[in-house]
């Protein structure tokens, strides 16, 4: 061959090899993780709503897509039913060690069908008999309350139903998809509490669906609705109270009202059939008629409820109280052991409190034990327990408040007053001397905006947290120039709630509390002690946490639970320029007609002796007091007495004065006194000379009272105490009342109660604590003499 | 569809170079003796270095891929015609790119970031008219193709997913040599097709343009 025909030769050949490599392309090859299911959670669902299941293994691997053709998206692990036809599932949440998918509203009966999941690589696993959907729901739902929440707000609700499983999930199926309440609690098998959102799209009223852990879930058609405009507030009804004879007129306060309407809500969240006549109403005023007579309602707490009739948005206040003619308060109610304070408490203070979510608890703080008998603890209680109680005032379950008093405090006096409760006097020991440092201190009811907000949480694996769910919470403790709560730790974040495989560690995130994040010195974590633990049992497993990330590698829980709902910030010692320190006194919380407010301190022992020493601090806005200024007008010295401060609010005979009266107590310990005095409030907090009702009370010491409708209610103490209830009838602007009369044998209380703490909350009176025992055939078994941790209600 | 466009083109290219390199030298359509023996002549005098080898380096532009570079290794055999030379030969590479980013995805938590490497080692015949300017400068153009190795690998959510193939590509080089007697230097622009269809890379080209240097020698 010569050289031209090596380059022809040549140069077909390279043409042919053009054409041929062009046409050249192996398959593909796809490598990386493999997934490996190791379980579904949960294992059922039924078919009537959307069911979110979690599949826990390992190497769920999504991946970048178009990174070069753009735009990049992530593509997740498919996850598919085995059903026929299969089902692919939405895919919600990913982590490496967990996905959550959704089995639509619908699925095919039967099962239990296989889970699929097929990472982008092509690599799958499937878990065989892995999932079954039932044909009926196992919760039933019977009422969410309210029902109906403004889009910009968000608004707490009351699930009632049955079958509950700690802890449910809950949501609300609107057009775009399922939107997942917040802060679902389990309360008990018949009723939970949740936040819907604010943000949700106006319109409904939409369904509501409950899940159980299990996959057991529930739906209550057309529940929720969502408004346009904001629902109406009551600010104020007055009066607050009518007795059953009465058709009162009442003056309902509140904002947003339009074209309203008024209803009686009874305890079982019944309309109460009776019409309710408006006389006149504006945006922020109405005036009405209550036919309780006309309509024959019975004595009660019920919730007065003002209905916007353009979106049907409503508020109940709670509550409208429908006495007895003579307004006896009785029969009184114990209330279930299960709410009983943790510990017995004699000397302590009860005050009542709402936080910024409008839900009421009870505080009892400190006191003694039992010690050597009545007034003689050997033991003084530096710590707080809460409660919460429901909108008809039932009483949950005690827990110690976390945040502690600077000082144990026995026989001391407070008050609330916008969020601030004031601790006040009091003795540490078991000698005479009060307290001499720190005699006042104060802290804050703690609002939902020290909460962290938990943002992410990841299961890895390797670790030792065991196979299961876990319950996750975080709270942020502040730095002491935090001048709400210094040094003091918030309301625990929202549970998380995360189910890992063998062997795992979970990493969670969370953003700072909203109320002050640059305040924050460090944070405390949370996980229930077990795997599939209990909604609400979190203990600590980590303290000091800097930084807004952690991983439990499967930390050894402590003791100590986080703050609950209505919990307080750290106690810090308060204004005590003038205040002469005593305990066994009494305070009250009263205003001036300029409605500035201040706290008065009355009476007690100022170490040497019972003394009448009178003195006042006003409260400032910030929620500090002024000096405490020391009145010239004394009572007559005495301690373990009671006072109640009396307005037209609450005694609306006295008109535009502002009254206090002092009962009882003694001058050496040992003999209660008869004595009875009353005084006014002065523009600027002063108090006038203190003058001697003519009508005294039965001798009394270590009592508690409450004035309420223009009476003033004696209870318990010793001597002409115990389990008696006295009261006395305002019958004049002057203040003087009526004699005291015994409220008859059904308003005895249950437990005779010394030194006990009484607070006054919507309708009911509560009693709490003291010394004594039980004098009712109500108590299965009596008690002895003793530190009680007995409740008493009842509705006045 | 980029595929086909390519075959097509050299479909037609292939038919040009046909007619107007070789149809008209094939063997039985040489005439002239004189010219037979003028082309031998110069082939003789041509292949006294008609053989050589060339390494560069360079850095490539192709869309979406962040600093890539590469290098080459060039071997083949080079002829006279008419005033031209035609070099024919191999092309062995390899190229690395990457491209880091972040994506914002709800499910996975928010926003996680990435890192997508692609990585090519390249086998291309390839063929270049060289003008024979002076004794120096030679200016080139030219077409190549074969098949190149290419394997993503994506860095993502703690885990690495690699993708590998075989696919075609032909590219487009452009320079010029310069030539010191054995040696030469080369600086050139090659615009290279290479489609892509990976998950995560996205149907597309990693074409683009690379400026490359080197150099090698004649023997």
């Amino acid at each position: 061959m010569n050289l031209d025909a090596k380059i022809i030769y040549k140069g077909r050949f390279f043409l042919i090899f053009f054409i041929v490599v062009l046409l050249f392309e192996c398959s593909k090859k796809f490598s990386g993780p493999y997934p490996e299911i190791e379980s579904v959670s949960p294992s059922r669902g039924w078919t009537g709503v959307d069911n979110t299941i979690r599949i826990s293994g390992s190497g769920f691997s999504p991946v970048v897509k178009d990174v070069l053709e753009g735009p990049a998206s992530v593509e997740l692990p498919q996850v598919i039913l085995g059903t026929d036809p299969e089902i692919f599932l939405n895919v919600v949440k990913v982590s490496q060690n967990e996905l959550q998918a959704i089995v639509p509203k619908g699925a095919p009966v039967g099962g239990p069908y296989s889970i699929t999941v097929i990472n982008p690589n092509g690599h799958s696993d499937t878990l065989e008999n892995a999932y079954e959907v039932t044909a009926n729901p196992l919760i039933t739902l019977t009422k969410i309350y309210p029902n109906f929440g403004w889009t910009q707000e968000r608004t707490i609700v009351y699930i009632s139903g049955s079958g509950f499983i700690s802890t449910p999930e809950a949501y609300l199926e609107v057009p775009t998809g399922m939107v997942k309440l917040e802060k679902v609690a389990f309360i008990n098998s018949n009723s939970l509490s949740a936040v819907v959102p604010s943000g949700i799209s106006v319109g409904g009223p939409y369904d509501l669906v409950v899940i159980n852990p299990d996959g057991n879930a529930g739906i209550l058609e057309k529940a929720f609705a969502v408004t346009q405009n904001p629902p109406p507030v009551i600010d104020d009804v007055n009066p607050g109270s009518a007795n059953t004879q009465q058709n009162p007129q009442v003056k309902i306060k509140g904002n947003n009202f339009r074209q309203p309407r008024l209803v009686l809500i009874d305890s079982n969240y019944n309309e109460v059939p009776c019409e309710i006549t408006i006389s006149s109403s504006t945006e922020t005023e109405i005036d009405a008629t209550i036919p309780v007579q006309g309509c024959g309602i019975s004595a009660g707490a019920y919730l007065l409820r003002v209905i916007n009739q353009d979106e049907n948005s409503y508020y109940d206040w709670s509550a409208f109280v429908i006495t007895n003619p003579a307004s006896n308060p009785g029969p009184w109610q114990p209330v279930g052991e299960s709410s009983w304070l943790k510990r017995g408490r004699q000397g302590l203070v009860l005050v009542s409190g709402k936080n910024d979510m409008k839900q009421t608890f009870l505080y009892a703080i400190g006191g003694g034990d039992s010690g050597t008998g009545k007034g003689s603890p050997s033991q003084i209680y530096d710590d707080v327990e809460v409660v919460q109680l429901d909108p008809f005032g039932e009483v949950g379950e005690w827990r110690i408040n976390s945040n502690k008093m600077k000082k144990p405090r026995f026989a001391a006096g407070a008050v609330q007053h916008n969020g601030w409760i004031y601790v006040i006097g009091g003795r540490s020991d078991t000698t005479d001397s009060p307290i001499n440092d720190c005699p006042i201190e104060k802290a804050k009811i703690l609002t939902s905006d020290t909460a962290p907000v938990i943002k992410s949480i990841v299961a890895t694996p390797g670790g030792n947290l065991k196979k299961g769910t876990w319950y996750y919470r975080v709270s942020a403790v502040m730095k002491p120039t935090f001048a709400d709560n210094p040094g003091g730790e918030g309301l625990a974040s929202d549970e998380e709630i995360i189910t890992v495989g063998e062997n795992a560690s979970v990493t969670i995130s969370w953003d700072p509390p909203p109320v002050a994040p640059s305040e924050v010195a460090f944070y405390r974590i949370y996980r229930t002690d077990s795997p599939n633990g209990v909604s609400g049992t979190e203990h600590l497993i980590a303290d000091n946490v800097t930084g807004t990330t952690f991983t439990d590698d499967g930390k050894s829980p402590g003791t100590q639970s986080y703050v609950p709902n209505g919990g307080l910030g750290a106690f810090k010692c308060e204004n005590q320029k003038g205040f002469i320190p005593r305990w066994g006194l009494s305070v009250v919380i009263g205003h001036d007609e300029n409605n500035d407010y201040y706290i008065y301190a009355i009476g007690g022992h100022d170490g040497s002796g019972a003394t009448g020493v009178v003195q006042y601090a006003k409260i400032n806005s910030d929620g500090s007091l002024g000096d405490w200024i020391t009145s010239s007008n004394s009572i007559t010295a005495r301690y373990f007495l009671a006072s109640v401060f009396v307005d037209s609010k609450n005694a609306p005979i006295v008109e535009m004065n502002n009254y206090i009266y002092a009962l009882g107590g003694t001058s050496n310990g040992i003999q209660p006194l008869t004595d009875s005095q009353i005084t006014s409030i002065q523009r600027g907090g002063a108090v006038s000379s203190w003058s001697n009702l003519t009508k005294k009370i039965p001798q009394n010491m270590g009592l508690l009272s409450v004035a309420i409708d223009n009476f003033i209610f004696d209870m318990c103490g010793t001597s002409g105490g115990g389990n008696k209830v006295v009261s006395a009838k305002i019958i004049s602007s002057s203040g003087e009342v009526e004699n005291w009369n015994a409220a008859g044998e059904a308003a005895a209380t249950v437990f005779s109660r010394f030194l006990g703490g009484t607070a006054l909350e919507s309708a009911y009176i509560y009693l709490v604590g003291g010394y004594g025992k039980c004098s009712s055939n109500l108590c299965s078994s009596p008690t002895s003499d003793e530190a009680l941790r007995s409740v008493e209600k009842v509705i006045w | 569809m980029v595929r086909s466009k390519v075959i097509f083109f050299f479909l037609v290219l292939s038919l040009i170079f046909s007619k107007s390199l070789f149809a008209e030298k094939g063997g039985r359509e040489i005439k002239s003796q004189a010219k037979k023996r003028e082309i031998v002549k110069k082939s003789q005098k041509i292949q006294k270095n008609n053989f050589y080898i060339l390494l560069d380096i360079g850095v490539l532009f192709p869309s979406g891929l962040e600093g890539s570079f590469g290098f080459d290794l060039r071997g083949g055999y080079e002829i006279p015609i008419k005033s031209l030379n035609l070099r024919t030969g191999l092309r062995m590479g390899f190229y690395r790119g990457s491209e880091e980013g972040s994506v914002d995805e709800p499910a996975i938590g928010g926003k996680m970031p990435y890192k997508l490497t692609v990585s090519g080692v390249p086998l291309f015949l390839e063929g270049i008219l060289i003008f024979n300017v002076n004794k120096i400068i030679k200016p080139f153009i030219g077409i190549g193709s074969g098949i190149t190795y290419i394997k993503s690998e994506e860095n993502f959510f703690g885990y690495s997913n690699e993708e590998t193939k075989w696919n075609s590509g032909v590219e487009f080089p452009a320079g010029s040599f310069f030539h010191i007697k054995s040696f030469e230097l080369l600086f050139e622009l090659r615009y290279t097709l290479l489609p892509v269809d990976f998950v995560t890379t996205g149907s597309t080209d990693l074409t683009g343009f690379g400026i490359f240097t080197g150099g090698g020698f004649r023997f």
